[in-house]
């Protein structure tokens, strides 16, 4: 007999690539792992080292990669003889680094491995349309799907911000007083880009998304005190918390003036895009927050403080932040993926294109 | 107008592009969708020093705003510059063609390269046409995964590697009531 489908969520983030399976009926299974790798020169006793420290690399075209968790360790352990590199930057495959490709791709082969069989999907996620001038996903888009299709998987590809609202599951209450779920606007606040969806019964209405996200307050705040970047993103992930800022810290008191600029600056452009559109959406809307840059403590009430002195075009029935802001991303892929596998085992040849969208 | 020809007997790919040229086939780079600018493609500038692909013709851009700002980009054609510069890689690829064969008598050899210049200088529409013609193929989203995948099978050939494991954890949700729920809706 043949083993089941297999459905899986994939989230090619800036700083982590995470993947998503469903175990049984309730629980989830998520895989993370550090997007990024180091290169180290070829010795006669590589191999010795790198499998006596247990380090996961890859060889190929005379080149060690050591990839993951463990590229940060040995950039740690050899300071400014290593560098750590990143397969991409501000949510597209970084155009500056060469191995990219093999290293992303390697990546997606190591982790999520093969399918089981040819109705098997993967759902992955990418930036929607930019409005502030940087790279689009077009080019970005193809690369990623090459990358499943070649190991044989069916791949539906879906905007990040959408994402959370499958996996968040917003509401708008109609006039007649029913609730249309997977209504409202998901955000997606990740290292490299902001996405951002307006969806309606879980079909996007309206996406976009910035670069002023994560990385770009920890450079801002690193220019402005002339502290290492490092200290300012360790700084960030482990003592940040809006309930509780001290005064006499001055990079704790810096981040949370740029998170200010981050939050003012997507609403804005998003009221922009809302208004063009024309929208008929009256009725008060729930936004659901996720991605690593909103998991600091606090982070819900900071968008309820900025937002409150905005002048919006919609009405805001609740503001909350996913309970599980990291994965609900790769959670929303994999929601996804389960429906699309579910229409494709229903499907002849001809419809397949259709449902997967190409 | 930046209009580059391949000069090998082979398909080149110019990745930073994400644009693959056949053999002798011309392609206008300001006509088509780039990943970069033309001009700062590095895999363009590596080909071109390798000798596999030939520069026809290159015009810097003038932007010029509109009315209503709308941009457009301006530039100054030269046709007779074109087409020197055509008949001049014509004439090359003859010549290592003809230095090449060993069989080839010389004297006829030289006859057809006259007789094709003589119509490439009769028949300048046409070699436009031809120009015009390949330069405005586009390349879609399907074909665009088709090439990346059969790059990477190539280059992850021989890559050696045990399976990646990351930050595992399983984590109760309602995921079931979600996929339920949207599948009546979608």
């Amino acid at each position: 007999m043949s083993e089941k489908s297999r459905a899986c969520g994939a989230d090619v983030g800036t700083m982590f690539f995470q993947t998503a399976e469903q175990k049984d009926q309730n629980d989830i299974k998520f895989n993370t792992i550090r997007n990024s790798f180091v290169q180290i020169e070829e010795t006669d006793d590589i191999e010795d080292v790198l499998k006596q420290n247990s380090w996961q690399y890859i060889k190929g075209d005379g080149k060690y990669l050591i990839l993951g968790e463990d590229s940060l360790r040995v950039a740690k352990l050899f300071p400014g003889k290593v560098d750590l590199r990143r397969p991409l930057a501000d949510g597209v495959l970084n155009k500056n680094e060469p191995s990219k490709m093999l290293v992303l791709s390697e990546m997606i082969r190591l982790s999520l491995g093969d399918p089981t069989d040819p109705k098997s999907v993967v759902c992955a996620c990418i930036s929607s349309p930019p409005i502030d001038g940087s790279v689009d996903s077009a080019f970005h888009k193809a690369r990623l799907t090459g990358m499943f299709k070649r190991l044989g998987w069916n791949v539906k590809i879906i905007e990040e911000g959408l994402a959370v609202i499958l996996s968040e599951r917003p509401t708008v209450t109609e006039s007649d007083g029913t609730e249309a779920p997977y209504s409202g606007f998901g955000i997606s606040f990740g290292a490299g880009k902001i996405n951002c969806v307006l969806a309606y019964k879980g079909l996007k209405i309206l996406g976009m998304s910035i670069k002023k996200s994560g990385d770009w307050i920890d450079q801002k705040v690193a220019e402005q005190l002339g502290v290492p970047l490092a200290q300012v993103t360790s700084k960030k992930e482990r003592e940040l918390d809006f309930t509780n800022l001290p005064e006499d810290d001055d990079i704790l008191y810096a981040l949370d003036i740029y998170y200010g600029v981050m939050i003012e600056n997507v609403f804005n452009h998003f009221a922009k895009k809302f208004i063009e559109i024309d929208s008929e959406f009256d009725a008060p809307l729930d936004i659901v927050i996720a991605g690593g840059t909103s998991s600091p403590k606090g982070f819900c009430s900071k968008v309820e403080e900025v937002v409150r002195g905005l002048k919006l075009p919609f009405k805001i029935k609740d503001i909350r932040v996913s309970s599980d802001p990291r994965n609900s991303v790769v959670k929303g892929c994999l929601t996804q993926a389960i429906i699309t596998q579910k229409k494709i085992a229903k499907a002849t040849e001809d419809e397949l294109s259709d449902i997967l969208g190409d | 107008m930046y209009l580059i020809a391949n000069a090998s007997r082979k398909e080149v790919a110019i990745s930073d592009l994400g644009i693959t040229l056949r053999a002798s086939q011309a392609i206008d780079l300001h006509k088509i969708e780039t990943q970069i600018p033309p001009e700062n493609s590095k895999d363009l500038q590596r080909a071109k020093r390798h000798g596999a692909i030939k520069i026809l013709h290159q015009e810097e851009l003038k932007t010029v705003i509109k009315e209503k700002g709308t941009i457009i980009k301006e530039s100054s054609f030269d046709k007779d510059g074109l087409l020197q510069d055509i008949k001049k890689l014509l004439s090359q690829e003859i010549d290592k063609k003809i230095s090449s064969s060993q069989n080839t008598n010389n004297a006829q050899m030289t006859e057809v390269l006259a007789m094709m210049q003589k119509i490439v200088q009769n028949n300048p529409g046409s070699v436009k046409s031809t120009i015009e013609e390949s330069s405005d193929t586009n390349i879609g989203q399907g074909q665009l995964v088709d090439i990346h995948s059969r790059s990477l099978n190539k280059m992850s050939k021989e890559v050696l590697g045990a399976k990646l494991a990351g930050k595992e954890e399983v984590k109760d949700s309602k995921l079931s009531d979600n996929v339920d729920e949207l599948s009546k809706l979608l």
